[in-house]
């Protein structure tokens, strides 16, 4: 019969050995660069609570918005380290890795939201994923098209632009970026590379005349004030990556995989209808103030950039099967 | 006594060096980017890979001057208190320094293999690996941890000759 203090004995042995089974609560640390206020912040916050909610606190995630532990390429790393648990941005941001995921935001490539959703379960891009988990311990969690950013592309000009014809000599700002400044300057824009903070300026000083922007970031950036025409132009969709550390997601049973699946399909629900929501707001707001919003046909835009493409896939330059991704995901339209 | 010269033979020669290249970043910085406001000023046509050109000759200029900087000591140092201080006392605080300097050197160089490898990906527009970035610094954390070497030893040489000199006095 074991005694009263062997019997102590063993059960602090047990507590300082098992301290973290995975019955016990963790704590995730989830990183971002939006603001608290914002509809992604508030997003990703009730990301987090709910994640908690439907773990029933077997896991809590801390948010740290507004870049409060460093940008980007910081966040990445200390993602693989395994310090950040969560990350959600733009899934190009992976491209360092697999470089062919740029052409998940090819401009004027997907006929439509649902087109993209389509390519993006395909499995070619399943592919692009699967090398990354490989390469740097990265995983994205749940259907990243699902979580909607923008919700719409748009162009924010000085001067209006209704369609093709206006673009060519325009001035526009681009991001440093091959595939983006290739596909604008095919399109005749005369791309000109600038922080995203120096646009304002450079568009009252006259050195840019638009920048593309998802319309969620307009109104915040002010660029109406400047360029009091909004052009919806669809460029491509955009959604937001949940990049999780591979080993610790892999490392959870399939239980509260599927509940954390379950909180993030819930979310991206609820929010997806009120991102649509406040951009609607917003150019409502901007109307008062003079601002000129239209919807502009972009056939002869799409159509310009299919020369594009078939240039690029001539040279060799498009990823090893994806044009007939592209195209079999449009057939089942 | 030999070895040591030649060494600090060296780092006077990679001091002028790492200088030069940093002049020659600064000035070509300034041309990129006169020659990128001329052209759109003048032909409606900017420089595409300017700016970002740019934000990596940036970094470069501040990773070269880095060791520059600690060799020539420009860096910011409170020395209020040293300058107090006799002699000899000031000569153990300095080695005491010089010995915390190498020992954060040689934790920076202990993360560049871990560090380097993560530093993937192609900067766009540039074509080179983000790695590159670094590289520069990681030679100015080797060049100063060297540096210090040398000044460790003169300080522990002076708390020394002034320990001989005290004892012959008395």
């Amino acid at each position: 019969m074991i005694s009263f203090k062997r019997g102590l004995v063993l059960a602090a042995v047990a507590l300082l050995v098992f301290p973290f089974s995975s019955a016990m609560a963790e704590t995730w640390r989830m990183a971002h660069k939006q603001t608290a206020e914002s509809i992604e912040g508030k997003m990703f916050q009730a990301f987090a609570d709910k994640i908690g909610e439907k773990t029933g606190g077997d896991i809590t995630v801390e948010v740290y918005p507004s870049e409060q532990l460093g940008k980007d390429d910081a966040i990445l790393e200390q993602l693989q380290l395994g310090t950040v648990h969560l990350y959600p941005e733009g899934g190009a941001y992976l491209r360092k890795w697999v470089p062919d995921i740029t052409f998940m935001s090819a401009p004027f490539l997907f006929q439509d939201r649902d087109h993209w959703s389509r390519f993006m379960a395909s499995d070619l891009v399943a592919g692009w994923l699967e090398q990354i988990e490989a390469e740097a311990g990265i995983t994205v969690i749940g259907d990243q098209t699902k979580m909607v950013r923008g919700p719409y592309r748009v162009m924010v000009t000085a001067k209006p632009v209704a369609g093709l014809e206006d673009i060519e000599g325009l001035k526009l700002r681009m991001h440093p970026n091959e595939l983006a400044a290739a596909a604008w300057r095919h399109l005749g824009a005369e791309v000109r590379t600038l922080a995203w903070t120096d646009v304002y300026e450079s568009i009252g000083r006259g050195i840019v005349e638009a920048v593309n922007s998802p319309i969620a970031l307009v109104e915040s950036m002010r660029f109406q004030e400047v360029a009091p025409n909004i052009v919806r132009h669809n460029e491509y969709p955009q959604g937001i990556a949940f990049m999780a550390n591979a080993r610790v997601w892999n490392g959870l049973d399939d239980e509260t995989r599927g509940q954390i699946l379950e909180a993030y399909n819930e979310v991206a629900s609820e929010f997806a209808p009120m991102t649509a929501a406040i951009a609607d707001e917003a150019i409502a707001r901007m109307k008062e103030t003079g601002v000129t919003y239209q919807e502009i046909d972009t056939a002869p835009i799409v159509a310009k950039m299919a020369e594009f493409y078939a240039e690029m896939d001539g040279k060799g330059e498009l990823p090893e099967g994806f044009v007939s991704t592209v195209r079999a995901t449009q057939v089942a339209q | 006594m030999r070895l040591v010269q030649g060494i600090e033979r060296c780092l006077a020669l990679a001091e002028k060096a790492f200088l030069f290249i940093a002049n020659s970043l600064l000035f070509a910085m300034l041309v990129i980017n006169f020659i990128n406001i001329a052209s759109r000023l003048l032909f409606d046509k900017a420089i595409i890979w300017a700016f970002p050109l740019t934000g990596v000759f940036f970094v470069w200029v501040i990773f070269f001057s880095f060791f520059v900087i600690y060799r020539r000591g420009q860096d910011v140092a409170i020395d209020i208190l040293t300058r107090r201080m006799p002699t000899r006392l000031r000569a153990a605080t300095e080695a005491f320094v010089a010995v915390i300097v190498i020992a954060l050197m040689v934790l920076v160089l202990a993360q560049a293999p871990v560090l380097v490898p993560r530093q993937v990906g192609t900067i766009d527009l540039i074509g080179i690996q983000r790695y590159w970035l670094a590289v520069p610094f990681f030679l100015s954390c080797f060049l100063i941890a060297i540096e210090f070497v040398l000044r460790l030893r003169g300080s522990i040489r002076a708390f020394l000759d002034i320990a001989d000199d005290q004892k012959a006095v008395s």
